[in-house]
């Protein structure tokens, strides 16, 4: 669901970028008022869950992949905005360190991954909640997480299919080839919504549930969205703080499932092909797609934008691949948790300076 | 008892906006000097982990920066890089900001004077030269950070460091401190008995610096007099710091970076 550099024109990204904006500033003001210093550092873990969930990339028969996201999952444990700014960083790191999703279409992938699929899921989950009366940790809870994440994860597939399909429409050539994203809708939005319908929406299920379960039972504390865990999680958070600040919450389990997560990372390695929407200029001409063969490489992509990521693709010539996946996910996991803290000191001021 | 009523000359708000003066320039040189003090007098943090001995420290640092300034295969810098994320990670928010501080003013200053290679098609160049100043400005600060400056002093002289450059490097960390104090003492009574519009305030940083000069020539004829009564003629008696158990972590990681550092020189050289 990453879109790369120049599948989506530049005024397109602008779109999305600005129409990111006040989520994103809502969900700093938000965040800011709401997270204490201390409770920063969650945002930093939550991070680092997605960014490893979208390193293990699922196969689809006919040979594209896709992977997990867990956008819902984490504006139903930290709220929709905290997951938002998550989701962002982790996006953000993966653009600019990996190559993962374009940087001009960054804006772009925050609008689809980190505002509606959070923000989606998380408005499905509370109707069941409220209509159904679930209890936190009943099945109905688990159920109802399952389906937000699937809910959320196909929003925002569709809106990608949306965004991929309008461009032949909008930026073409007088002889009508593309100038970006050469799929109309009728082939851009059934590309996305198969995958993510049936494999990719069962990965994000499976992972969702999975990780709240996990969380639910080993470190409740993590979990602060009082709209929910008010009741349970309250007392739990209690019992969970660390004797020797008073105030740090141990996330001690949730460190340990993001390291069993980066040791596991190079089954990601396992699905071979490319996702669809994300290759690369030298293989878009050969894409065949309802046994017709593209044929040629849209203007926009031959002289677009390239911007040189520091690991592309996760992976460094002269090491084993496994290898320099899982130092990729052990830079992202660290990154997503140094870059947290360091906001704390734009939130709730430099420490430094009250020396 | 009868109310008295609050004067209304006591109630106005005094506004008092002194007119501009030279005094910003005394007054960001007597911070400029709070801070080297500070940075000083540091007392770094007890570490959660294990606790290295002051020459394994430097040990580590050393062999780290010169393995990354030397390593060909810039695989061997990210893989350190994220080493010390890893560890970076583990910091709370002040130490971490108080650790990245120098690595990151290193690092804007190599992109900078760097940037001209980019013009000139030396991205690779860029990347390499300015990510290793930051990795290696990293494992400096974090080895400033992780002990006292009299530590560093063992250290120096366990490594069998000349006697001579010991002594001169002791002898200048205490009188920074020294010279730092009076300059600042000095610079407040200026600030202090200067009253009024004074546009030439700045001026009186150069009869500081001389008296400063004046009471080191003093200081070092004291020193000689200390050292001569107490027999001491600059020989350092070798420091000796125990070998603790932690150490064994520290040489571990020692060994492991040489290795890493090897293998990846290997595969570099088996590529080209």
């Amino acid at each position: 669901m990453h879109i790369p550099d120049n599948y989506l024109s530049a005024s397109t990204c602008v779109v999305l970028t600005v129409a990111t904006m006040p989520v994103w500033i809502s969900s700093i003001r938000k965040v800011t008022r709401d997270f204490p210093r201390e409770r920063f550092s969650a945002l930093g873990v939550a991070a680092a869950l997605s960014f490893l969930a979208m390193m293990f990339n699922v196969p689809l028969p006919g040979g594209t992949t896709g992977h997990a996201v867990g956008g819902a999952l984490l504006a139903i444990l930290l709220g929709p905005e905290a997951a938002c700014l998550a989701l962002t960083i982790a996006l953000a790191i993966q653009a600019l360190l990996f190559g993962d999703g374009g940087v001009l279409a960054f804006g772009a992938n925050c609008f689809n991954m980190a505002f509606i699929l959070p923000f989606g899921g998380y408005c499905v989950y509370a109707a069941i909640r409220k209509f159904f009366k679930v209890k936190t940790g009943s099945v109905g809870d688990l159920l109802a997480v399952g389906f937000a994440s699937y809910f959320g994860i196909n929003l925002a597939a569709l809106a990608a299919g949306v965004e991929f399909g309008v461009q032949p429409l909008l930026f073409h050539t007088p002889e009508g080839q593309a100038l970006y994203c050469p799929y109309p809708l009728a082939v851009s939005v059934p590309a996305m919504a198969i995958g993510h319908l049936t494999i990719f929406g069962l990965a994000e299920i499976v992972f969702s549930v999975f990780v709240y379960t996990f969380v639910h039972k080993t470190a409740p504390g993590f979990a602060t969205n009082s709209s929910f865990f008010s009741q349970t999680v309250a007392e739990a958070a209690e019992a969970d703080v660390s004797p020797k600040t008073g105030v740090l919450p141990k996330f001690g389990p949730v460190y340990l499932l993001l390291v069993l997560l980066v040791i596991l990372t190079p089954l990601g390695l396992l699905a071979e092909g490319t996702a669809w929407g994300e290759w690369g200029v030298d293989e878009i001409a050969s894409v065949t797609t309802s046994g017709e063969e593209l044929g040629y490489t849209p203007q926009g992509m031959t002289n677009g934008f390239e911007w040189s990521a520091f690991i592309p693709d996760y992976s460094t010539p002269g090491v084993p691949e496994w290898l320099g996946y899982i130092l990729s996910a052990i830079a992202g996991v660290a990154l997503c948790v140094v870059l947290f803290k360091l906001a704390t000191l734009l939130t709730h001021g430099d420490p430094l300076a009250k020396e | 008892m009868s109310e008295r009523s609050v004067p209304d000359w006591l109630l106005k708000e005094d506004k008092f906006d002194p007119p501009k003066d030279g005094g910003a320039f005394l007054r960001k040189s007597a911070l400029a000097l709070a801070s080297v003090i500070r940075s000083v007098r540091r007392v770094p943090e007890r570490p959660r982990g294990p606790s290295f001995s002051p020459p394994m420290r430097l040990a580590l640092a050393v062999l780290t920066i010169l393995l990354v300034s030397a390593s060909r295969n810039f695989m061997f810098v990210e893989t350190i890089g994220v080493a010390l994320l890893v560890l970076l990670a583990t910091f709370d928010a002040r130490k971490l900001a108080r650790t990245l501080a120098l690595p990151l003013e290193a690092y804007l200053t190599a992109l900078a004077i760097l940037a001209p290679a980019l013009l000139w098609g030396q991205t690779r160049a860029f990347v390499v030269v300015s990510t290793k100043t930051l990795v290696t400005t990293l494992v400096l600060s974090l080895l400033i950070q992780s002990m006292n400056w009299n530590r560093f002093t063992c250290a120096f002289k366990t490594f069998g460091a000349p006697d001579s450059l010991v002594f001169i490097f002791d002898l200048t960390l205490k009188y920074v401190v020294v010279f730092s104090e009076i300059c600042l003492e000095t610079i407040d009574a200026v600030l202090l008995r200067s009253a009024g519009r004074n546009r030439r305030r700045a001026r009186t940083l150069g009869g500081v610096v001389g008296t400063i000069f004046l009471r080191a020539q003093d200081a070092a004829q004291e020193q000689f007099d200390a050292m001569t009564c107490r027999c001491f003629s600059g020989v350092y008696r070798r420091y000796r710091a125990p070998f603790r158990r932690s150490d064994i972590v520290g040489v571990s990681i020692l060994i492991a970076i040489l290795a890493i550092f090897a293998y990846f020189e290997y595969a570099r050289l088996c590529l080209t």
